[in-house]
């Protein structure tokens, strides 16, 4: 779990340091990280091919999402994109990786939930990818791009039951930093409410 | 609100995982070596024995 948070705090930090600076140079950033993404596919075990920086930067999208207005979440905005476009390519390797592995060592009684989920959340990922750059974004309408990007839900779900269902030493971390994010998420709406009955009252 | 739950979450976690994971595992695992934390789990469901780990490790 160290290497997660420690993953986790960098991107913070440099996130909350040079926001524009990521923003604007990011095709600068993008670059780098897919040819660091490609020279990892053939690669041993390591943090990358392990998943533990790709899932740092969707946890840190994730939590972007649930925080009220704040300094903290006005700079993670900016580069909140860039964040889910970087963790995607840090966890191409993990998933290709993977993926040879069940398909060149396993048989389908072998299919763990974990791997089920971890290839769904792939799957979901895809078009939330795609659609993060902005040459894209611009082709969709604001409604059609934000139907499309509920989708995140539910690859955070798929993410969260993929970590849970791996059942190693972190599962206790993994149910704890999820179910606090569905906490949040879902009071939302209920918080919105109760403010909103208040300030009817006081008027 | 949120954000202290969130960063209360993350302190938590910290705090807990400091004293559950052995920090030369954590720097192994970012020097390319797996050890009793940071392992692929995948490799008990392709059956690959603790035994066997331990006499790749002697290699």
């Amino acid at each position: 779990m160290i290497v997660l948070l420690i993953h986790i705090i960098i991107v913070v930090v440099l996130a909350m340091l040079f926001p524009r600076k990521i923003h604007k140079y990011r095709w600068y950033l993008y670059i780098p990280f897919a040819i660091f993404a490609l020279v990892l596919l053939d690669s041993e075990v390591n943090v990358v091919t392990l998943g533990f920086s790709g899932a740092a930067f969707f946890i840190i999208v994730m939590f972007t999402g649930v925080l009220e207005r704040s300094k903290i979440k006005t700079k993670l905005l900016q580069v909140r994109a860039e964040l889910a476009v970087i963790g995607t390519l840090l966890i191409v390797p993990h998933a290709v990786s993977f993926l040879k592995f069940v398909l060149d060592d396993l048989s389908i009684s072998d299919i763990t939930l974990s791997i089920v989920f971890g290839i769904l959340t792939v799957l979901v990922l895809i078009p939330l990818f795609v659609t993060s750059f902005h040459i894209i974004r611009r082709q969709m309408t604001y409604k059609q791009w934000k139907r499309l990007h509920q989708l995140s839900y539910l690859f955070y779900t798929f993410l969260g039951l993929h970590l849970i269902f791996i059942q190693n030493d972190r599962m206790v971390y993994y149910i704890s930093i999820f179910l606090i994010y569905g906490l949040l998420k879902v009071s939302e709406p209920l918080i919105k409410s109760y403010k909103q009955k208040n300030t009817i009252k006081n008027a | 609100m949120k954000k202290y739950i969130v960063l209360l979450l993350f302190i938590i976690t910290g705090v807990v995982a400091l004293i559950d994971e052995p920090i030369a595992d954590t720097i192994d695992v970012f020097s390319g070596a797996t050890n009793d934390t940071y392992y692929v789990s995948i490799d008990t469901v392709a059956g690959a024995s603790e035994d066997e780990h331990e006499e790749d490790d002697d290699e």
